[in-house]
């Protein structure tokens, strides 16, 4: 055998496996020597007598092993939510003092996900997933861990953060150093705690046609055939009607789609998105929601839930990531979307700019002064006397507040001084809230009708929520289609959020000149060019569970007037 | 109408639905379980470990990057699984000797290929084949077997057993050789 060319080289020319020049070699090689072609006849000789072997088939009973087996566990995510629980802690203080200290991202914007109800079918379906979690030792173990620091729990995290870090673990890091500047761990603990009930009835209130027009779908005239066929479509709201408009967009909606309002880059600082998440088991979602988020390297700015939340709380996540991860977040909620009942997306809420419904409270309550916690006060010392907020990172309440305003309290005429009122009267804004809720709920079941959020501009809008009135009168937002992979794209030039759909079109709702772009797979739902891609987004998650009543029928009766 | 891809299925699995991934099964379990069966020399411990394979794979699904294979990736599993297996067995094997000391007595056989009108009933080439692959070491076999009975590239390999390209050929390539040596010991030159 010629020294030059080792039997290695054969073995692998024979395989297939040779380069070209390789090749070249031993043909040379073989036109020549005889020891070359013997090794190449044994090494073909044996390769036959291993072939010679029968294809073995799996017994027959294999794979009815494997799905019984798999049939017992939890789905993948579900699985991945065991290997990495999230931290619950133990709360309200904790957030408090969270937020006093966190730091601000000027640009942020954020999002409101609240849970709502579920159709019985769906909550049926719901709840035997539930139980059948609730039964195994993963929810025990997520349970028996949920007052462990999140130090610790990160470094149970195991495979969820190596599977979040793989691929992108530096630009992840780098992202959660421009977010948290003080340093890796997260720097407002996550805590949790009830929030209050009226919100919860803000937000099953908003679920109601009267009461949604942030949707920009007509859910009052949902056809009940197109809303029954499946789970999925079940949770799409069905457009009534699109009617005439100019934009290409809307008219390109079809019936049996979901249609969100986003805001556009017009306001891009101080926008908050809304969207609302429906679930049966409160807590478990809410440890979904985290494990989603864990697994997209998102720490919780805050959670508000106090221990095991009672079927009638809220759940509330503030959070503030990049909008990459706030988009692979959202991709995830909605390719698990059997986790949760639905998630519908709401008008956003501006937070920091003048005039806008949180930055008033926010001034409101700073001027109450002695009506605020003694967090509160810090906040605002350090924020001095005529310093405007808008740098500032809106408290977790602030939001709430300015979502309960919005859902309704106008009705009760001077809603922004009626929040300070109740701030200063009860030296705590959440019990403000909570009686400006109930004064909300009296008022609609009064017959009232509210002032809808997009008022301010002095077109309330109807409970049709016509989409070419919404277009009309809000011309700051743009709509973009829900259903079927949604996903929340980075746009970040635009310092807005771009919501694509799979297979059809994107939709960048924060350009002014409503560009579209055909996307085929959440990654294609990319930065557009020369955007930057890291900077921070906030997002606050609502989680509420299913009411007792069909979103359809949500809706107060109209009392007579006494 | 095009199956769905190994990815579609993985994609409609993690969003929960689990007749998605009965069809990945479906779809590998043989190639895996042959593997197995030449890579472990038992039909046995192939079922097992296939088995294992699959639920493991279903576990960590979401931890499927696609970068590899998905096929790739579940016998990188399965190998994994193996190893674990061969760990237990190992206490299993230390604990029979013990046995053997404390009472003198020989522990009984069960598995009938171990029987020598079993042994009748198969090809003796394949039975000394197997016996041939079953001496080698679990680097070489493995490699020689995804090649061979899988029909792995070395890239293919290279992932599957995570060495670099020129060691899966270096291992191929003395795995042959070592293989033939030992066949033509038991084999009647012709038959090799």
């Amino acid at each position: 055998m010629n020294s030059q060319v080792p039997d290695e080289l054969i073995s692998a020319y024979f395989d297939g496996e040779a380069s070209p020049e390789e090749r070249a070699v031993v043909e040379r090689l073989l036109a020549s020597s005889e020891d070359a072609q013997r090794e190449l006849s044994e090494t073909a000789k044996l390769s036959a007598l291993l072939h010679s072997f029968p294809r073995e088939s799996a017994p027959a009973e294999l794979i009815g092993n494997v799905l019984r087996q798999t049939e017992r566990m939890a789905t993948p995510v579900q699985a991945a939510a065991v290997a990495a629980p999230v931290p619950v802690r133990n709360v309200w203080r904790d957030w408090k003092a969270g937020f006093v200290g966190a730091a601000v991202t000027a640009t942020a914007m954020g999002l409101v996900i609240a849970l709502t109800s579920p159709s019985a079918e769906q909550a049926a379906k719901h709840l035997a997933m539930s139980t059948a979690a609730s039964d195994s030792a993963s929810v025990s173990s997520l349970e028996a861990k949920k007052d462990m620091p999140l130090a610790a729990m990160d470094d149970q995290s195991g495979d969820l953060d190596r599977h979040a870090k793989a691929g992108s673990a530096g630009t992840e890091l780098a992202e959660a150093e421009a977010i948290h500047p003080a340093g890796k761990a997260d720097p407002s603990p996550s805590a949790r705690m009830v929030a209050p009930r009226a919100m919860k009835a803000a937000a099953l209130k908003s679920q109601s046609p009267a009461m949604s027009p942030e949707l920009v779908v007509d859910a009052a005239a949902l056809p009940a055939p197109v809303a029954t066929k499946a789970p999925a479509e079940e949770q799409s709201l069905v457009l009534n009607e699109l009617g005439q408009t100019n934009d290409e967009f809307l008219q390109s909606v079809s019936k049996g789609e979901v249609v969100a309002l986003m805001p556009k880059a017009a306001d891009p600082n101080s926008n908050v998105a809304v969207v609302y998440l429906e679930v049966v088991d409160i807590n478990r979602s809410a440890d979904q929601i985290q494990v989603l988020l864990k697994k997209n390297s998102i720490a919780p700015r805050s959670v508000k839930k106090d221990g095991e939340a009672s079927p009638d709380d809220l759940v509330v996540i503030y959070l503030e990531a990049p909008g990459e991860k706030l988009a692979n977040t959202l991709k995830d909620v909605d390719r698990h979307r059997d986790l949760f009942v639905k998630w519908s997306p709401q008008a956003p809420l501006q937070l920091a700019a003048n005039g806008d419904e949180a930055t008033q409270v926010l001034r409101k309550k700073e001027s109450a002064g002695r009506g605020a916690s003694a967090d509160k006060e810090k906040q605002s010392d350090a924020k001095g006397a005529g310093e405007k907020p808008d740098a500032e990172m809106p408290d977790v309440d602030i939001v709430l507040e300015a979502l309960a305003q919005r859902n309704g309290y106008q009705n009760a005429g001077g809603a922004n001084q009626g929040v300070a009122d109740l701030t200063s009267q009860n030296g705590n804004g959440r019990d403000g809230i909570e009686k400006l809720q109930r004064q909300q709920i009296a008022n609609s079941a009064r017959g009232m009708t509210r002032n809808e959020p997009y008022s301010r501009n002095g077109n309330p809008m109807g409970n049709g929520g016509q989409l070419r009135e919404l277009a009309r009168v809000e011309p700051g937002y743009d709509f973009v289609r829900m259903n079927n992979s949604i996903t929340l794209g980075n746009s970040v030039a635009s310092n807005g959020l771009n919501l694509a759909q799979s297979n059809t079109a994107t939709l960048n709702p924060f350009r002014g000149d409503s560009q579209r772009r055909a996307v085929t797979n959440y990654d294609d739902a990319k930065p557009a060019s020369g955007e930057t891609g890291n900077r921070a987004l906030r997002m606050l998650f609502v989680l509420h569970p299913q009411s007792e009543v069909a979103p359809a029928a949500a809706a107060p009766a109209p009392a007579k007037p006494e | 109408m095009n199956a769905p891809s190994d990815q579609t299925l993985i994609d409609q699995c993690l969003a929960g639905r689990r007749d998605a991934f009965g069809q990945l099964v479906e779809r590998y379990q043989h190639r895996l379980y042959h593997g197995l069966w030449h890579a472990l020399g038992s039909a046995e411990d192939a079922q097992d470990v296939a088995q294992e394979a699959f639920v493991n794979a279903f576990e960590k699904l979401s931890s499927f990057k696609g970068q590899a294979a998905f096929y790739s990736w579940l016998f990188r599993i399965a190998l994994n699984a193996a190893t674990s297996a061969r760990r237990k067995t190992r206490r299993m094997t230390a604990s029979v000797e013990s046995r053997r000391e404390d009472c003198g007595l020989e522990p009984t056989d069960e598995n009938p290929a171990s029987e020598p009108s079993y042994a009748m009933d198969v090809s003796d080439r394949q039975r000394l084949v197997r016996q041939a692959l079953s001496e080698m070491s679990d680097e070489f076999r493995t490699a020689l077997v995804l090649k061979e009975m899988d029909g792995m590239s070395y890239e293919e390999i290279a992932e599957v057993v995570e060495v670099p390209l020129g060691t899966v050929r270096s291992r191929i390539h003395r795995a042959r050789l070592e293989l033939r040596s030992k066949l033509s010991l038991l084999l009647k030159p012709e038959l090799l």
